[in-house]
């Protein structure tokens, strides 16, 4: 098949000027060194501004889900794999801080020598999954790895005499890095942002790699890209592998802040959370990746009286971004590119 | 061995659920190479829909056969019709506007659909489960000692009956011709005069539509619905579809039918097998284990070979 | 190979000033209004911190609950039983000269939500909070709401709540160790089954009854044929209800919810099973009749409340409650009776001090429209308490007997 591109469908009307306003707006190098300075002083002096600890802690939950965010870019939106069961590398990440670092088998590491375990479990599980796995097409991958994301949840529940089962694993260490404490939520939320910084540096550095020129190629079409003769199931494994590991560190970062793991918490329906924050974000994007994720925890939030509306609104907000404006609100500029290039093309004809 | 027998039995009916569910995934993916998320939510959707109608006959449910028969069918039409008119809408709304797009937007845009559905009969219809009336006399035949309800028997009938009805549309009729070409060759049927998009549409209400009427089925045999219903079984009749061949009709019933009888057999001897490690609740990884097994070694399944299309 | 050098060189340094930054900033102290010299894990509660010493204005009484979501039902039924209680008493002048204020929170049943919502509760200044209601959601909060020496009474029944070393939590009903081991019991005795087969959801209440049924079942000389489990949102048991079969028990004992429970019943009488079949709390009330149909004549349930007939203090309660709110309650009665529990204990210390009413709940006996309270020391209720069993007959539940613990 020839290079598909996601591109806006052609059409008039107050949508498609206000698409129109947006790209333009963020096109201005100004007004996005502006806002994204206005976003770090945010973001580094939420806790003082704050007047009670319950904005903190929505501060610290939407640090998680950027990560996760940001690793699930890394497959879905660099990549191009369709991955739904995304959840399973997160509780995986989660599970190991519980089972090292807990009551549950005695067993008190240090939370710094449980972080590379918490990364490197789902990294070895993405693998494992992926050797034979990734060769699948799109939608057969979609549902294997949906499968493999209930398989786990599944484990996790009924094999009790490990996991504890449905009852969970509490009482799980504070987290404590020789010798200070995290135990307030303001530091919990520092240590969170302080992974999120290194999140954004490590993709940004990985996009402009080869490798992540590679795995644009691979999005774009794959066949052209094993012409040139580039390794496609090793590039798309270390894609998996890599964002497994996002959601690792966010997994071990839940464990240690909510003190408590069970199977409840990584359903299937979390993997569509985290979807439509990348969806609404913009795929590919990583400012994208964390808008998406904050709009997506505020709202909750801020829509509590409403709740039982919540996921409706995530379904249609998923089918309205891909049939309206599939590539997000904040696309990457190489996808801008991309589209002002097809648009061109397009009306020239 | 009344046992064997028993859990085989329960498995074919089991499975005749899952297979008519499958039809409607894989003509659709036979068609558009896209693996309908919605279909599990259109499956449920219809199912809500014939409640609705027939509670509007109240004790003719219950009554004397020919009012139950009545009732029955007026319980399928609806359930066809609320169906199909979804699954013209999502190809309208969901499909159309994107279908020259890569696929992950489609999909994507179909798994949103399937979650609007879900959440959309919640709220309409409330949490609680739904009692669903049998439509069919109680009662039991009894061969050995192997208990078979008369709803047992009535859903093997049935879709026995449905599927070959299904082939024969796709095999000796225009529509099914028609079908087949645009499966093969899109544009070669194009220029042969075949109206596509007609054709994407005829889909899009067939198979819901089916979904549909396995939906009325699930009611009567389990005696409930409830908006979740969609999800796992939705996944287990893709794993049908793609098990028996996906595209192909034959495939989807042998899926179907397979993986019922393997999941009763599972579940029933899991216990034994494993020497009491793994039990019951472990049935569902046996559907995903299956499936990404079958993915992995054999992705046209049993009866495939030309991998996405619909064929007979 | 210079540059990437110098890149990694950058980074280190950005990220070392970061660091040292924000501890600094954290240190300086930022933004906690309740703070802990946090023990080590999984100790008892903390020392006594800032807890909201008596205000002038209303008494503050915070409630988490599911009000949206999968529980919603059966949240909002509990929160109206409490405000039932707390309505009539600020209508009579409220405790103490004070008025109580109910600070209502959704918890979802969910422990992502609940324990921000205890956050958001001690934030707020409440001095008991009744809730959460499910085992799962409750187990995370015990430690907010232990720091900040917040009394808190739940009818989550899963014996790991009071079994973390807490002191400030107490239990409204008995436990799951209570049911499971006094219908085990019963069953055995008074029943005269000699062998059960056991099936569970695999989920925290589910199996937690289940294992306490299956001991008690053994220790009083049955034996069990199998354990089984199920997933919830499954539909279709007759595999494993065949299995059973061969095992041919005299009972069938299900750990679960109505919905799956009503399916099980429905297709164990279609497979011709006759054994009796014996359900917990979870399956009291219209949803499991209805889900089951006729299968579920003579099915037995184990429920932890008497009937709502059977004393002229809840007749009292049930008349006020269907007047107030146009339906019967099925759980209101525990959440009337919890607000009752605190507003007993106000009366006794004479403070709004969290501390005190933990204090005096630990050393009273109070009266409750479900009859007389009061809580071990780790906050089960005292004596285990009663259960009461059930026996569906036309379509209703119907009363049978109370099985007092040994």
């Amino acid at each position: 098949m020839a290079a598909e591109r996601i591109e806006s469908p052609p059409q008039s009307g107050p949508l498609s000027r206000a698409n129109a306003a947006l790209g333009r707006a963020a096109g201005i190098p100004a007004v996005r060194y502006a806002a994204l300075g206005v976003l770090a002083a945010l973001v580094v002096a939420l806790p003082f501004m704050a007047g009670s600890n319950y904005i903190i802690r929505v501060g610290i939950t939407a640090g998680i889900y950027i990560i996760l965010s940001l690793g699930l870019n890394i497959v879905v939106g660099y990549c191009g794999l369709l991955d739904l069961g995304y959840v399973a590398f997160y509780a995986l990440g989660a599970y190991v801080y519980a089972f090292l670092a807990s009551p549950h088998f005695g067993v008190h590491w240090p939370w710094f020598a449980v972080l590379p375990i918490s990364i490197m479990v789902p990294a070895i599980f993405g693998v494992l999954l992926g050797i034979p796995v990734l060769r699948l097409r799109g939608d057969y991958l979609a549902i294997v790895t949906l499968g493999f994301g209930e398989i786990i949840r599944l484990f996790l529940n009924n094999l009790d005499r490990v996991t504890n089962g449905p009852k969970g694993i509490a009482n799980l260490d504070k987290v404590n890095l020789f010798g200070f404490q995290f135990s307030t939520p303001t530091r919990y939320y520092y240590l969170v942002f302080f992974f999120v910084l290194l999140g954004i540096v490590a993709i940004r550095r990985l996009g402009r790699s080869r490798i992540g020129r590679a795995w644009g190629a691979i999005r774009e079409d794959q066949e052209a890209a094993k012409a040139i003769g580039l390794n496609t199931h090793s590039l798309k494994l270390r894609a998996f592998a890599m964002g497994a590991s996002f959601a690792g560190i966010a997994g071990i970062l839940f464990a240690g802040f909510q003190g408590f793991v069970s199977p409840e918490s990584f359903t299937f329906g979390e993997s569509v959370i985290i979807f439509c924050m990348i969806t609404l974000g913009g795929m590919g994007s990583i400012p994208g990746a964390i808008l998406g994720s904050i709009i997506l925890v505020l709202l909750p939030e801020v829509l509590r009286p409403i709740a039982d509306y919540r996921m409706l609104f995530y379904g249609l907000l998923l089918v309205l971004v891909m049939t309206q404006r599939p590539q997000g609100l904040w696309p990457s500029k190489q996808r801008r590119r991309e589209l002002v290039e097809a648009d061109e093309a397009g009306r020239e004809q | 061995m009344e046992t064997l027998l028993q859990q085989l039995t329960n498995g074919l009916v089991l499975g005749s659920l899952y297979a008519l569910i499958a039809l409607g995934y894989t003509m659709v993916y036979g068609l558009l190479q896209l693996f309908n998320f919605a279909h599990g939510e259109l499956f449920m959707a219809g199912a809500y829909v014939a409640l609705f109608v027939i509670s509007a006959f109240g004790a003719a449910a219950a009554g004397p056969i020919v009012a139950m028969v009545g009732v029955m069918l007026v319980a399928f039409v609806a359930a066809g019709i609320g169906s199909g008119l979804l699954g013209l809408a999502t190809e309208r709304f969901a499909y159309r506007p994107i279908a020259n797009a890569p696929r992950i937007a489609a999909l994507i845009s179909v798994l949103g659909v399937s979650i609007v559905l879900q959440n959309a009969v919640m709220l309409i219809a409330g949490r609680r489960n739904k009692v669903f009336p049998h439509l069919i006399p109680d009662g039991k035949i009894l061969l050995g000692s192997v208990q078979i309800t008369y709803v047992q028997v009535f859903i093997i009938l049935f879709s026995i009956v449905l599927m070959v009805a299904l082939l024969m549309f796709v095999n000796r009729t225009i529509f099914g011709m028609s079908i087949r070409a645009v499966a093969e060759n899109r544009d070669a049927a194009r220029l042969m005069g075949v109206n596509v998009t007609r054709v994407i549409q005829l889909v899009f209400l067939i198979g819901p539509a089916l979904g549909g009427i396995a939906g009325v089925m699930f009611g009567m045999y389990y005696g409930t619905i409830f908006f979740t219903m969609g999800f796992v079984s939705g996944i287990k009749a893709f794993t049908a579809a793609v098990v028996g061949g996906i595209g192909s009709i034959q495939g989807a019933v042998l899926g179907g039918l397979m993986l019922g009888l393997l999941e009763s057999l599972g579940a029933g001897y899991l216990p034994l097998i494993t020497g009491g490690l793994l039990g019951n609740e472990y049935r569902d990884i046996f559907a995903f284990a299956i499936l990404i097994l079958v993915l992995v070694f054999k992705p046209e399944g049993l009866l495939g070979g030309r991998a996405g299309k619909v064929k007979v | 190979m210079g540059t990437r050098v110098r890149t990694y060189a950058a980074l280190a340094a950005v990220v070392a000033l970061f660091l040292i930054l924000s501890i600094a900033l954290a240190a300086c102290g930022g933004g906690d209004t309740t703070t802990t010299a946090a023990p080590a894990s999984g100790t008892t509660a903390g020392e006594a911190t800032t807890t909201s010493a008596a205000p002038a204005g209303p008494i503050k009484i915070g409630f988490s609950g599911p009000l949206t979501g999968n529980g919603a039902a059966v949240g909002q039924d509990y929160l109206n039983g409490v405000m039932l209680y707390l309505d009539k008493i600020n209508a009579e002048g409220g405790v103490n000269g004070q008025t109580i204020e109910v600070v209502k929170e959704d918890d979802l049943m969910d422990p992502k939500n609940s324990t921000v919502v205890a956050q958001k509760l001690v934030d707020a200044g409440v001095i008991a909070v009744l809730g959460p209601l499910t085992s799962g959601s409750t187990i995370p909060t015990l430690n907010i709401y232990g720091d900040a020496n917040i009394a808190q009474l739940t009818p989550a029944s899963n014996p790991d709540v009071t079994a973390q070393g807490f002191t400030h939590v107490f239990r409204v009903d008995p436990d799951d160790l209570a049911q499971g081991g006094n219908i085990g019991r019963y069953c055995y005795d008074k029943l005269g089954a000699k062998t059960a087969a056991v099936i569970n959801d695999k989920q925290a209440f589910g199996q937690g009854v289940s294992e306490e049924f299956q001991k008690a079942f053994e220790a009083a000389g049955g034996t069990v044929t199998s354990v089984n489990g199920i997933t919830p949102g499954d539909v279709d048991f007759r595999a494993v209800l065949t299995k059973i079969k061969s095992e041919n028990p005299d009972m069938v004992y299900f750990g679960g919810v109505a919905q799956e429970g009503g399916l099980i019943v429905k297709q164990l009488r279609d497979l011709g099973m006759e054994q009796i079949f014996f359900a917990p709390d979870q399956c009291f009330g219209p949803e499991f009749i209805k889900i089951g149909g006729d299968a579920t004549e003579g099915a037995y349930i184990s429920y932890q409340g008497p009937p709502l007939d059977s004393t002229p203090e809840l007749k009292t309660f049930l008349e006020e409650f269907s007047a107030a709110y146009g339906a019967e309650p099925f759980v209101g009665q525990f959440g009337y009776t919890s607000a009752q529990l605190v507003v007993e204990a106000l009366k006794t210390t004479g403070a709004a001090d969290g501390a005190a009413i933990i204090e005096a709940l630990h050393s009273g006996e109070f009266q409750t429209i479900l009859g007389p309270y009061t809580f071990e020391e780790n906050g089960a209720m005292g004596g285990g308490g009663t259960i009461y069993v059930y026996q569906v007959k036309d379509g209703k539940d119907g009363y049978l007997e109370a099985s007092v613990p040994e």
